[in-house]
């Protein structure tokens, strides 16, 4: 049979390109993706020009993009593991709320793509709007857009007053309906384009660990937030959202209910905020070599930072593992035997997140 | 109706926080479009530092001709907080170097100053023609 290979360069053709057999049928007989094309350096940046761990916050909020905070949430907590110390609770229930919501809008960016790319005339404009409602949320309690820079060693930046917390309570209550409007609009357009498409099932817990969505939508409920509470997730998250399955429907079905899953816990979170301060004013002096590490569930899987400090309490080595990277063999086995024009929309489902994956260059 | 305007957008390395926003401004106002081509774009659109391996396929001094040039963020205007590492290299784009380019500053700069700034360089670059 005759086969040849294309090369399908995403809508912006510099962050990634996905290389293609395909037979005479058009069907995808074998897929690679290419990125590191965004490969920034982080880790070396760091280690040579911003060694001191609050300084360097600065720099690894900005590996990403989307999920930018939860990058300073695992770099903290590995900090804080490092010295031993343990922040206040108000601290520690506002940098979940604020993960929360970026895993909200994370996922509704997300759907939104999905939804363009099966040209899904009602559920992509519903899922830009969840997201600007996320957004307008984010805006009220920490200023920012995308980059929140609440998180600081110890703690927080800055506390969020009682009028916004008001305000922002009154925003998510219609949220739900839309969510919910979002959620009909899928089942209607979406799912029966993507249903049984794209299957990417882990062979175990192994392989699935840290995939987040992915792996959570072939079964296997993989989640930092309930396996290895950090954070204000303690009790808080009984257990994973988990899809049966692992197609392209399967993955945005979880994202579409994790939208529910962290609402709930946003509005608790907001609802019932603890008292008292939002930072531990003086830090321990580090004695020797401290290694600290933490792993978060970001909104596409777990993404772990390692860091270990000088003497000085300076940053000595600093490695990030992010999730994206762990589901990229997945995706490409996935695409194996579909149609050449599902290949985009089975890619999205998969969220690939090529800012994270291109950290330091290496995948 | 008002003429769209066609916007090549390149990421060169971004963080993805500025793409997100050049989206946000694309919902916002219906008269920006992405193309996917430089030859049928008003006008290019630029967000990220350029990286190594960017720099070896991405030539913007060759596709640039003429075009009204946007340098969306601090990374695409001055590198950033990603200046001076061996994988960010400095880019030819100097903001305000010439009239057709313009940076618009902020970490990332909202969509509304993103759109502000696109329908200003693209009614310049209308100008321009119309002086000619």
């Amino acid at each position: 049979m005759a086969m040849r290979e294309i090369v399908l360069r995403c809508e912006i053709p510099e962050v990634y390109s996905v290389r293609l057999g395909v037979d005479s049928g058009e069907v995808v007989t074998h897929a690679t993706l290419e990125g590191g094309f965004a490969a920034r350096g982080v880790g070396r940046l760091i280690a040579e020009r911003y060694r001191e761990p609050d300084a360097a916050i600065f720099v690894i909020e900005r590996i990403c993009g989307i999920c930018s905070h939860a990058h300073t949430t695992a770099f903290c907590e590995a900090v804080e593991r490092a010295l031993g110390v343990s922040i206040p609770s108000r601290a520690s229930a506002v940098r979940t709320l604020v993960a929360e919501l970026e895993r909200m809008q994370s996922h509704s960016l997300n759907l939104a793509e999905v939804a363009a790319l099966v040209e899904a005339a009602a559920a992509e404009p519903l899922a830009w709007a969840v997201r600007n409602e996320v957004t307008e949320c984010l805006v009220r309690l920490t200023d920012n857009r995308i980059h929140y820079g609440m998180n600081r060693i110890g703690g927080i930046t800055r506390d969020i007053d009682q009028p916004a917390v008001g305000e922002t309570l009154a925003r998510l209550e219609p949220l739900a309906d839309r969510i919910g409007e979002l959620d009909a609009s899928f089942e209607h357009e979406v799912r029966p384009v993507l249903e049984d498409h794209g299957r990417w099932v882990p062979v175990d817990a192994q392989e699935a660990w840290g995939t987040g969505p992915n792996g959570r939508a072939a079964g296997i409920p993989v989640d930092v937030r309930v396996q290895e509470p950090y954070s204000a997730y303690v009790g808080h998250l009984q257990e994973p959202v988990v899809e049966q399955g692992g197609c392209a429907w399967a993955r945005s079905k979880v994202r579409l209910r994790e939208l529910r899953t962290s609402l709930d816990l946003v509005y608790r979170l907001l609802s019932d905020l603890p008292a008292g301060t939002i930072r531990i004013d003086e830090l321990p002096a580090p004695k020797g070599d401290f290694m600290g590490e933490a792993t978060v569930e970001a909104p596409r899987g777990a993404n772990r930072h390692r860091v270990r400090l000088t003497r000085e309490g300076l940053i000595k080595e600093y490695a990030v593992e992010v999730p994206t990277p762990r589901s990229l063999h997945g995706l490409e086995r996935a695409l194996v035997g579909e149609n050449r024009s599902d290949v985009r929309r089975i890619v999205a489902s998969f969220d690939p997140c090529m800012s994270c994956a291109d950290t330091d260059g290496a995948q | 109706m008002e003429q769209r305007i066609r916007i090549r957008h390149f990421n060169i390395g971004s963080c993805n926080g500025c793409d997100i926003e050049v989206l946000a401004a694309l919902q916002a106002s219906d008269r920006l479009q992405l193309v996917s081509q430089a030859e049928r774009a008003d006008l290019l659109l630029v967000t990220g530092a350029m990286t190594a391996k960017n720099a070896e396929r991405v030539n913007l001094e060759g596709v640039e001709n003429g075009l009204p040039v946007v340098l969306v963020g601090a990374c695409a205007a001055s590198q950033g907080v990603f200046s001076r590492t061996p994988e960010s290299l400095p880019s030819h784009l100097e903001p305000d170097s010439t009239e057709l380019m313009v940076a618009v500053y902020g970490c990332p700069p909202s969509p509304a100053a993103i759109v502000s700034a696109v329908l200003h360089m693209a009614e310049r670059e209308v100008c321009v023609h119309g002086d000619a």
